[in-house]
């Protein structure tokens, strides 16, 4: 019902159009960079969520509301789902063999979830920078970071190498490579790869950024880099990540949200605010023995 | 006085005496090398005093000639190049087929076969691997090659056998046996060797770099072919040359279809021989040390060949290591 609106260009599309529109086409990528600067600010709902390996529930019943344009960050002891939540947000948890999600996630009004929304296109509003720094080997810098203009298609040769530079300076990297564009993103080091990563992740303009462990696998120096990095995306870009690190989730976030375990080993949320409170003056007991190192 | 558990056993040390026998067991590895190297020169330098290596090369006769009034052998012309070309031929028919059959099946198996289909179709393909050659041969001696005949072969020459001499067939009374059907053989036996290298190196592409390119927004097959086959390509190439390998010394299945014919073939479509097709059928007739030495040249050439390729397959899979390895 919505798709007959889309004959002309310059309609004002809604984020249900752009979503369903599995099709790719030529103007499809413009569209979405116009809009993401209007009304789709990146607003993350998610109701109820619960995630499953095979019989398995590793997460059970989320349901948080993310800010826009903000860091939410995702703590709690290791194996209690947060890696596995955030997976669900750009439905790459179905991608395993057995895996399933139910409940809702929404992004601006659009349920992620919904049959008519195509999970590709879905993962190019979410983008995601993963835990090991993972640039493609056998591709360049500059193709790293146009891999994903180029898997949307209908961007031109001289807009593609101008989005290279924006996101390689966007994500502070320019500088070191900008001499070195066509060698393997391979050949830098671990911090450069994974500020590569973000670069190729936000050369699509998605909405939202997820990132999963970001700087596990990095040196305390390369972490602080990530992570000034990612406060100053937090201005353009809705940005979800885990983290072990608890210094890390109250330098870097606005909200934390805070996971634990049930007795069926199953995550689930224990409680969420603003990070200030929750690391001064959390709520649950849970919360305070946490942030506190009595566990986890 | 010192305990019995302090002394040496016979005068070395039990680390001293395991290096001592197991390097003997390399060193014998080494004396059989040289041993058949050593032998088969020995063997083959008769031949070199009525001809030239150049001549066994280039020349596509195989004359044993003819003995005169005085007792000597005269007109002996050894040339294998009729064999030379019947084993490129064959073996590069075989890969043709057999390198993008076994690496879309090794993606299936990997990417696409749900795990409980893909160990039972692994383990069938391990099973076709253990044929023993001579099975296929009669396979293909039996029934197949006709079908072969009558089917791809009957195709492609019918296609493309009015513009292209070396793959023209007369239809009114085709060859019995031909160089295509023994490369077609070849394929199929080779064929698990390509699904099995393949899958291990399809395999060995880290999940993060899928991931990192699904979360792209990449569908799965531009995750096969932007990342999957260029991270795995060396391997994959290394696999093919290993099964070439295979291809190329693979005897008894070919002596069986390919008609044994001298010469160069003037079509695929003809009878022809490989290099150790014509070892195998010759060597009960191969008398004098002449003769003998021919046989030995041809199975240096066959030694050479396949050293060859498995120093470029070395080569390729340390590359592979050290670049597709790092992530």
């Amino acid at each position: 019902m919505a798709t007959e609106k889309r004959d002309t260009e310059n309609a004002t599309t809604g984020a249900k159009d752009e979503l369903a529109q599995a099709a790719a086409r030529p103007a499809a990528q413009a569209a979405q960079r116009a809009s993401a600067s209007e009304g789709d600010s990146g607003r993350l709902t998610l109701d109820n969520v619960s995630a499953r390996y095979g019989a398995f529930r590793a997460v059970k019943d989320v349901t948080l509301a993310v800010r826009p344009k903000s860091v939410t960050a995702l703590i709690g002891p290791s194996g209690c789902g947060k890696s596995t939540l955030i997976r669900t947000i750009n439905r790459m948890h179905e991608t395993l063999p057995g895996a399933t999600v139910s409940g809702s996630i929404s992004l601006d009004g659009v349920d992620l979830y919904s049959s008519d929304v195509d999970p590709v296109r879905a993962r190019r509003v979410v983008g995601m920078v993963f835990q090991k720094p993972n640039p493609f080997p056998t591709m360049s810098i500059s193709e790293n970071v146009s891999s994903g203009l180029r898997l949307t298609g209908g961007t031109s040769k001289s807009e593609i190498a101008g989005i290279v530079e924006d996101s390689l300076r966007r994500a502070a990297l320019w500088d070191e490579v900008k001499d070195k564009l066509n060698q393997p993103g391979t050949s830098l080091s671990g911090g450069q790869q994974q500020r590569l990563c973000i670069a190729r992740t936000i050369a699509v303009k998605p909405r939202v950024v997820l990132m999963d462990e970001p700087c596990s696998a990095l040196d305390p120096v390369a972490t602080l880099k990530i992570e000034e990095l990612i406060r100053d995306l937090a201005t353009e870009y809705t940005i979800v990540i885990v983290t072990h690190n608890m210094q890390q989730a109250s330098r870097v976030s606005d909200e934390t949200a805070f996971f634990s375990m049930d007795d069926d080993r199953a995550g689930y949320l224990v409680e969420t605010g603003p990070t200030a409170e929750m690391f001064t003056n959390p709520k649950q007991a849970l919360t305070e023995g946490y942030i506190q190192g009595r566990f986890g | 006085m010192a305990g019995m558990e302090l002394r040496r056993v016979g005068g070395m040390s039990a680390d001293t005496l395991f290096r001592r026998i197991t390097g003997t067991g390399l060193l014998i590895l080494f004396v059989v090398l040289a041993g058949l190297i050593v032998a088969f020169v020995g063997y083959s330098n008769p031949l070199w005093t009525i001809q030239s290596p150049i001549e066994f090369l280039t020349s596509s006769t195989w004359s044993t000639g003819t003995i005169d009034e005085s007792g000597q052998t005269v007109d002996a012309l050894y040339g294998a190049l009729g064999a030379l070309f019947g084993t490129a031929a064959t073996s590069l028919i075989a890969v043709l087929f057999a390198a993008p059959i076994g690496i879309l099946a090794a993606i299936f198996l990997v990417e696409f076969a749900p795990p409980r289909i893909a160990a039972p179709l692994t383990f069938i393909v391990e099973l076709i691997a253990a044929i023993p050659s001579v099975v296929f041969g009669l396979w293909a001696a039996g029934d197949l090659s006709n079908r072969l005949r009558d089917t791809i072969e009957w195709w492609i020459a019918s296609s493309f056998g009015r513009f292209l001499p070396f793959l023209s067939e007369d239809p009114e009374s085709p060859a019995a046996d031909s160089v295509f059907r023994a490369g077609f053989l070849l394929a199929i036996m080779i064929l698990p060797m390509v699904v099995a290298v393949s899958r291990e190196f399809i395999r060995s592409v880290p999940i993060s770099l899928r991931e990192g390119y699904i979360g792209m927004g990449a569908t799965k097959w531009e995750v096969i072919r932007d990342v999957i086959l260029p991270t795995a390509r060396i391997g994959l190439i290394g696999g093919v040359l290993l099964a070439l390998g295979r291809a190329i010394g693979e005897t008894i299945a070919v002596t069986m279809v390919i008609g044994n014919a001298e010469g160069v073939p003037s079509s695929l479509f003809q009878p022809g021989q490989t290099v150790a097709s014509k070892i195998a059928s010759n060597i009960g007739e191969a008398s004098g040390e002449i003769a003998i030495g021919a046989m030995a040249a041809l199975g240096l050439s066959l030694f050479l060949l396949t050293t060859v390729i498995s120093l470029v397959v070395r080569v390729l899979v340390r590359r592979f290591a050290v670049t597709g390895g790092r992530v």
